[in-house]
């Protein structure tokens, strides 16, 4: 393997290879920090520009765009709330509160380094185990990728904290949207109201432009002008207590990518909910999730980086390709008169093993180019919102025109910004909502061909050990936290008065709290939402993370 | 004296939620309603396009309905009590009086809120007209000069520089061609 490495350098680290290197991470993080141009497109479009090159040259550079695409999506998900794509929308979660206290810099920074050690993890894992990983791979069938999208669901509404019959029910409504289209059982159109543009179904990146992009703006503008995060230069710096912390998440996240990077079609926005998922369930600081955790930050990049790069193992071994990007590049593959399988490491060393180095060296350049460049792209918070905001709601309108060429993306964008304007407001978690869109048509098509194999029941479930071994994982993780919560309180007793009553809000005028009987005005749901809001930011001016926080930062800074 | 459990959301929003439960409950049985079109199970057991959307609108019906009903109890509960209803009232002034770093109220907010919303529906009705970068320019310079109160020159600089970051990527550098619009049509001869 040694040989084979050292091969894969030399090819890697000639000039013109280097040079396509770096040019393919620089043009991946431009098209990356425009909303709605994502590593599939990027690939996608600029695939013609490499035709006349030498394929290992081409794929060096498309696969650069690959993960510069990922970075520059990165950015925008912890500056403007904006996810580039689909696997960058956890990086919301916790990176843009950090920006919001000020700490732009050390999100971006640690999603730089994060990414960069999952990289050379997966990557030596992908040099070691990519043709025992692709057997294992190809026993996934229906019935595993069935239980696996269920742990997905399940883990995602675990997202939801106390808040988990409205996770659900949004999960439900994400895949009841994912019906919208065709069919991918019978190929019937359903619910597509006589609209051509509907047939592909509710398009997923203009959905999550409008609902975190746009949806965002409305808030801030209901919230208020707040005064431009100015901070401080070591407050964008990583402190020594930043690195320490997220240590343990980018390793967790990046084994966790790589595993469900393998799964052909599992992809890169799985592996990065679940190891966010994972993360909010182990960490120490649990508690910080939501509000600026940097491990809310690390071990998402870390993971959606890992799985980027296991992506490449159905890719390569079985010319099954692990996501969108990928499938794209195995299109590339087969232009460039390459055929992906199992003999493709042993037919065509120089070119794996040299596209395999060279996410190292993309990796590296990577995160020379933007380690440095963190603490000033953070410096474009500084720019007042009134102007901030019209350009925030420009770029998205032409990303997401560009998606299709067609004005209906533009509208879903419209639609879905209000919608989710209205479901921030209302503090309703949108995550479990995206999540239904993604993994609908997938559990769909699993749940058919499970049925198709059973013979028209599930009693196969149980003669699949991987299948059996991954539900009863998802239920006890499901199922876990209540029991744990419900044992924990068993063991304290009855609950006692102080902790079943909430200070009042002072009056305007600042009068003493006012006083009631506990029960009679706040019945328990209420109770559990004042419970649940520990887990994610309040939304509302008067006691709002978001711009409370900008609002204190400001304050501590002017 | 025992504190007041102060509701964590205000009536108004207590009320939103139930109209969301209430959408959730009805996009529900409207899946259930529907889902037999595409044939649900086939004769020989093979899941058919309705399984899903049956499915996922009996969970809707059923975990939207469930919702929508407790929502609607914490609503009534919040009308008959007086002294909640009072502190919710406090609350809502005070909110309303909260000023941003300009100096506006919540109620000035919502009002730019609802302008920017009505002015973003009618700048993306105007591309088919004025072209998606004309039309996209004119929002942007609407909403930082007008909305915002931004100098005009100010505004019409950044608002232009932006458009013309825009052009030069999507346009000139991937090759991506944005409507012109009857105007640009006509100007530029599209």
């Amino acid at each position: 393997m040694l040989d084979n490495l050292l091969v894969g350098f030399e090819t890697a680290l000639t000039p013109e290879n280097l040079l396509f290197c770096f040019l393919g991470v620089l043009l991946g993080t431009v098209i990356g920090l425009l909303p709605g141009l994502g590593s599939t497109t990027g690939v996608a479009l600029l695939l013609p520009l490499t035709l006349a090159m030498e394929p290992v040259t081409a794929l060096i550079m498309l696969a650069g765009i690959y993960y510069g695409a990922q970075y520059g999506g990165t950015i925008t998900s912890v500056l403007i709330s904006t996810p580039g794509e689909a696997a960058s929308i956890t990086t919301t979660f916790d990176g843009y509160p950090m920006a919001q206290k000020g700490r732009a810099g050390a999100a971006l920074a640690i999603a730089a380094i994060g990414s960069f050690i999952a990289a050379i993890i997966s990557l030596a894992l992908l040099m070691t185990l990519a043709p025992p990983l692709a057997r294992i791979a190809v026993q996934f069938g229906p019935v595993e990728m069935l239980a696996v999208v269920l742990l997905g669901l399940l883990t995602i509404v675990a997202f939801s904290g106390t808040q988990k019959m409205l996770g659900v029910t949004m999960a439900a409504l994400g895949i009841a949207l994912a019906t919208v289209g065709l069919s991918s059982t019978s190929g019937a159109a359903r619910y597509t109201f006589g609209s051509v543009n509907l047939l592909s179904g509710v398009p997923l990146v203009e959905m999550m432009i409008g609902l975190f992009a746009v949806g965002e703006v409305l808030y801030q503008i209901r919230n208020g002008a707040a005064r431009p995060i100015r901070a401080r230069f070591r407050d964008l710096m990583l402190t020594r207590d930043d690195l320490k912390r997220s240590g343990a998440p980018i390793l967790r996240g990046s084994f966790l990518g790589f595993i469900f990077g393998t799964l052909p079609g599992a992809g890169t926005t799985l592996a990065s909910f679940m190891a966010y998922a994972a993360e909010k369930k182990v960490s120490k600081n649990r508690d910080e999730f939501g509000r600026g955790a940097i491990e809310g930050v690390a071990a998402p990049e870390s993971a959606n980086n890992a799985a980027a790069n296991a992506n490449f193992i159905p890719t390569l071994t079985l010319g099954i390709p692990g996501g969108a990007t990928t499938a794209i590049l195995l299109g590339a593959f087969t232009l460039y008169g390459i055929q992906p399988g199992p003999l493709l490491f042993e037919q065509q060393p120089v070119l794996t093993w040299g596209l395999l180095a060279s996410f190292f060296v993309g990796n590296v350049m990577l995160l020379v180019l933007n380690l440095p460049l963190a603490p000033v792209f953070a410096q474009l918070l500084r720019v007042p919102y009134g102007y901030m905001y019209p350009t925030i709601l420009l770029t998205c309108f032409v990303g997401a025109y560009s998606m299709t060429n067609t004005m209906f993306s533009v509208w879903v964008v419209v639609v879905f910004g209000i919608i989710g304007y209205l479901l921030k407001t209302l503090d309703v978690p949108l995550a479990p909502l995206v999540m239904g869109l993604v993994l609908g048509p997938l559990l769909e098509k699993s749940l058919a061909q499970t049925m198709s194999l059973g013979e028209g029941s599930f009693a196969i479930v149980f003669q699949k050990p991987i299948a059996l071994g991954i539900f009863v994982l998802a239920a006890v993780l499901f199922v876990a936290p209540s029991a744990t919560g419900l044992l924990r309180r068993r063991r304290r007793g009855p609950v006692t008065a102080p902790r079943a009553s909430v200070p009042a809000t002072p009056a305007p005028d600042g009068e003493a709290t006012a006083s009631a009987s506990g029960t009679a005005v706040a019945p328990p749901p209420a109770h559990e939402q004042a419970d649940s809001r520990q887990d994610s930011p309040p939304h509302h001016p008067a006691v709002t993370a978001p711009t409370g926080a900008l609002s204190d930062v400001s304050d501590r800074r002017n | 004296m025992t504190q007041l459990r102060i509701p964590p959301i205000a009536k108004e929003e207590t009320f939103g939620q139930a109209i969301l439960f209430a959408v959730v409950t009805g996009v529900g049985v409207f899946l259930m309603a529907t889902a037999g079109q595409y044939t649900v199970i086939s004769d020989d057991g093979e899941l058919g396009g309705g399984f899903l959307p049956l499915a996922a609108g009996i969970v809707l019906a059923l975990l939207g309905g469930t919702q929508f009903v407790a929502a609607a109890v914490r609503v009534g509960r919040l009308a008959r009590d007086g002294q909640a209803l009072e502190v919710a009232e406090a609350r809502r002034r005070s909110e309303a009086a909260e000023l941003d770093i300009f100096g506006r109220t919540t109620a000035q907010r919502m009002g730019q809120l609802g302008t920017v919303v009505l002015a973003i529906i009618v700048s993306v009705a105007l591309v088919p007209l004025l072209g998606l970068l004309l039309s996209l320019l004119l929002l942007s310079l609407f909403i930082s000069a007008a909305v915002e109160r931004r100098g005009w020159w100010a505004s019409l600089l950044v608002s232009a520089a932006s458009v013309g970051l825009v052009y030069l990527i999507f346009d000139v550098l991937l090759a991506l061609p944005l409507p012109g619009g009857l105007l640009g049509d006509a100007v530029f001869g599209g």
